[in-house]
């Protein structure tokens, strides 16, 4: 606490006066040179790789030749990360937001944001060596899943509307993303008892063998739908919570209104709430995508690294980060192989901070749009 | 009205609520998988002792069981161990061609320091040159137990002397060769040192394969040794503790497939130190300058959002920044100037403690200064108003009122900076971590703190030890509760965190500016 008898005197004093100068201008000057260190990463990258490009030292066909895959394999992994992704993170912000609780709901934000501060190279090593050849010996009961859950949570709306009405209440769709998880559990279960005879039925015995022979695709071990689900994983919990953050922030007023008209919450979700959320929710989308598009130890330890170009889910994929980080040690400092992954380097930052940028930018006309709404009423 | 009203939600509502479901059930089932394996791997399991069709006999631990390819049945993964008999430890064996499986109470398991385990029984203890005849169960066991308690505490010994005598008096004489009393020093601690290794050498122990193979095993490559099938359930427990103790305490041993990570978590925590006295100040400043020094113009909001967006940069990017200027750029010009003599080999010229602290400091430098620039901005504008208006200066107010509120917003960025920093490995991979860095960053050596020395770390130990070992498959169990115990430091930071930011929060119940 200031003392009251310093204050007296104080201002008066013209050292105090120059000294506050002094510390101010220190203090600029601090936060700009600070400032400009973090920036100067792009201009690093810029300075290591345009005179070589244009200097004629690397010639466009070589650059043509080795990015293309390595471009083709991140925007894959990408890809593949953001459909497994963006249903799952949408559909619990959406829950989030509008049907949990608030008691329930500040609970679950902190849980999922230490999904998200899970280790990189701790998904990557379940998804490589645990999950991968997990999935290759279950591939069918691991397919059969993604229809089975989604089709089991709707068989659970269809019972719940028979049940009880006590047991209704009991178990509410507010609660219903806890209460599913047993469900869930059983239903993936079953899969996995049900899936060999299954296979047996419909593939001869051999889904893999069946793919190869009928459409012609190879399976590998590690592929693109080990780091789609284990990527998924990981950036699954950014988007939920910026598209939260959009969902919840729309006036209540707005929904309150629609209520009143009749609309169940979910008509008042998709006719009233999303629209207003909707540059929002691109927003989360597109930061998700820049964190898919760099994140390095999954793709590398789940992906099998090799640079392959296919769509196919069940081939790898060699991403430009995974490629930078295996590569750039062994590299000697102005060589052919250097200046090209420090153009990788370049497009990777180029890629993330222009989506980073727009994603901020619609952001915070979101943030006007939602005042203006909020207070024209 | 004509049409009634719907009463429930509809089919999109409750898929919502099954997305949470799903996620909750991924992120507890990857918790759970971590934990029970991690920690599982410590507990003694029961050795079996299996018969098969052809007669033949192997003792080890059912680790899993597999659907056989070419026909119908499963098979059954076993731990063997004996690797100097066998050549390799472990045993695929189809269930449906064991004949008879029991457990008996006298199989033992030794851990060796090369070999790795072994499992079968043991016949006699004693003097290397007089172990012929088989003496009764319990006698070897007793012997055994006392003698590695024995070399326990002359091991400690050893080391002891190493450590704070013979290289201290090493270095002295590096310094001044003609240092006559530390070379009499030298020569006592070596003669002790001497008699130290013959007392741990000499014993040993006959051992028999379930198979009948008799082999001499020296008492000192012994660390441990237990009876797994005879122990009770406290026994085991204690043996548990034991072990993650060990894990925790000890250095990484058989080319990191067995052994601790004292190394790894010790190279962690101080990188991550180093990080933080870096990034400090140096956030705490650039948010200060943002938000009170500043005039709040276009020009700063858009140096806000570029800082904001900075931190969605790929980490790589920053690993690529920190190999081309601090190792290349500055460390080159460093081992230019002032390490010359030692070229070609590089000293700060390539990875190490320092660069690899620092491109890590520029890499949560943006958490930081969101989360400083976040507090400070929740604070009214009032108290400065009030700090002003008693008469005090710019500094005044913000270094007695406004960074004081601004604390447990700092300490959140810190946090937040910390957790991410400890599971970031890819940057690292360029700037300096080792797969066996033999010594650790700091010792007694001047000058005490070692910043061009490289290290290891909790995440590059999981993805090299679990993508470039020899033998993965015994590394695993490891890899496990490697990565559990960096998920557990990673999630105690963020709770932290979230706690203080819940705390904050509730404190000053304001809104930021908008």
């Amino acid at each position: 606490m200031i003392e009251p008898q310093n204050l007296v005197s104080a201002p008066r004093s013209p050292w105090r006066r120059r000294f506050d100068r002094l510390a101010t201008g220190l203090i600029a000057a601090g936060g700009i040179g600070v400032i400009v260190a973090v920036m100067a990463i792009g201009a690093f990258l810029v300075v290591e790789v345009l005179p070589a490009l244009f200097g004629g030292r690397l010639e466009m066909e070589r650059v043509r030749l080795a990015l293309t895959p390595m471009a083709w394999g991140t925007l894959k992994a990408a890809l593949w990360a953001m459909i497994f992704a963006v249903p799952l993170a949408l559909g619990a912000a959406i829950h989030s937001a509008l049907f949990m609780t608030q008691r329930l709901r500040s609970r679950m934000k902190p849980t999922l944001e230490m999904m998200e501060a899970m280790p990189g190279v701790v998904v990557g090593f379940v998804a490589g060596l645990v999950m991968a050849p997990w999935i290759e010996r279950h591939l069918a009961g691991v397919l059969t899943l993604m229809l089975v859950l989604p089709l089991g949570v709707l068989l659970a709306a269809g019972l719940w509307r028979r049940l009880p009405s006590g047991w209704r209440r009991r178990l509410s769709l507010a609660r219903a993303g806890l209460w599913l998880v047993p469900w869930l559990l059983l239903l993936a279960l079953a899969t996995f008892a049900l899936a060999p005879w299954l296979e047996g039925l419909l593939f001869g015995g051999d889904l893999r063998v069946w793919l190869d022979r009928e459409l012609g695709l190879d399976y590998a071990t590690r592929n693109a739908m080990i780091v789609g689900v284990a990527m998924g994983f990981a950036v699954m919990p950014s988007i939920y919570a910026l598209a939260e953050d959009a969902l919840s922030g729309v006036p209540s007023r707005l929904g309150e209104g629609a209520h009143a008209l009749g609309a169940t919450r979910w008509q008042t979700l998709r006719r009233v709430v999303l629209p207003a959320a909707s540059p929002g929710i691109f927003a989360a989308v597109m930061i998700g995508t820049g964190r898919a598009v760099g994140e390095t130890m999954i793709v590398l330890m789940a992906s099998g690294n090799a640079s392959l170009m296919s769509l196919s889910p069940f081939e790898g994929m060699r991403s430009m980060a995974a490629g930078i980080a295996v590569e750039l040690p062994e590299a000697v400092p102005g060589s052919e192989a250097y200046v090209l992954l420090m153009l990788a380097a370049l497009l990777l930052f180029i890629f993330t901070f222009l989506v980073n940028t727009l994603a901020e930018v619609v952001r915070s006309r979101l943030r006007r749009r939602y005042r203006w709404l909020g207070g024209a009423a | 009205m004509s049409r009634r009203l719907p009463r429930t939600e509809g089919p999109w509502a409750w898929l919502a609520a099954g997305s949470v479901a799903l996620s909750l059930l991924l992120l507890g089932g990857l918790l759970l998988l971590l934990a029970v394996r991690g920690l599982g791997h410590f507990w003694p399991a029961s050795v079996t002792l299996v018969e098969l069709e052809d007669g033949r006999l192997l003792a080890g631990q059912a680790v899993r069981e597999l659907p056989l390819k070419h026909r119908a049945g499963r098979e059954r993964l076993y731990f063997t161990g004996n690797r100097d008999l066998d050549g390799h430890v472990w045993h695929w064996l189809p269930v449906d061609t064991i004949v008879a499986s029991e457990r008996p109470a006298e199989l033992v398991v030794l851990e060796r320091r090369r070999h790795g385990a072994f499992i079968g029984r043991l016949l006699a203890v004693g003097e290397s040159d007089a172990l012929l005849s088989a003496q009764s169960r319990e006698a070897a066991w007793t012997g055994l137990e006392a003698r590695l308690a024995e070399l326990e505490a002359l091991r400690d010994e050893h080391d002891r002397l190493r450590r704070d005598v013979l290289r201290p008096l090493i270095r002295r004489l590096d310094a001044r060769p003609d240092d006559t009393a530390a070379r009499q020093a030298l020569a006592e601690a070596n003669a002790r040192v001497r008699e130290l290794q013959q007392a741990m050498g000499g014993q040993a122990a006959l051992l028999e394969s379930v198979d009948g193979r008799r082999l001499v095993q020296p008492l000192d490559e012994v660390l441990r040794a237990w009876q797994p099938n005879a122990m009770s359930l406290g026994e085991k427990s204690g043996a548990w503790a034991q072990g993650v103790w060990r894990f925790l305490s000890e250095g990484p041993r058989d080319g990191n497939t067995a052994g601790g990570v004292w190394p790894a978590i010790f190279g962690t925590v101080l990188m991550v130190l180093l990080m933080s006295l870096l990034v400090t100040p140096f956030g705490v400043l650039a948010a200060v300058y943002l938000n009170e020094v500043a005039h709040q113009g276009r020009l700063t909001n858009l140096v806000r959002i570029a800082v904001r967006n900075l931190a969605g940069v790929p980490s790589i990017v920053y690993g690529v920044f920190g190999l081309g200027v601090f190792v290349y750029g500055i460390g080159g010009t460093l081992d230019d100037w002032f390490f010359s003599d030692a070229l070609p080999s590089p000293t700060f010229g390539t990875g190490g403690l320092l660069w690899a602290s620092l491109t890590l400091a520029l890499l949560t430098l943006p958490v930081v200064i969101v989360a400083t620039e976040e507090g400070l901005a929740r604070i009214p504008v009032q108290q400065r108003e009030g700090a002003l208006a008693l008469g005090a200066t710019r500094l005044e107010t913000l270094i007695r009122v406004v960074l004081p509120m601004a604390v447990p917003a700092m300490l959140t960025g810190v946090i937040l900076a910390v957790a991410r920093a400890a599971g970031e490995v890819a940057p690292l991979m360029l700037v300096g971590v080792a797969k066996l860095a033999p010594q650790i960053p700091v010792d007694g050596e001047f000058p005490f703190l070692h910043l061009d020395r490289k290290f290891m770390h909790l995440g590059y130990h999981i993805f090299d030890t679990a993508f470039h070992g020899n033998d993965v498959q015994a590394a695993l169990p490891l890899v496990y509760a490697t990565a559990l115990l960096l998920v557990m430091v990673i999630l105690v930071l963020n709770l932290t965190a979230i706690f203080l930011r819940h705390y904050f929060r509730s404190r000053h119940g304001v809104q930021p500016r908008p």
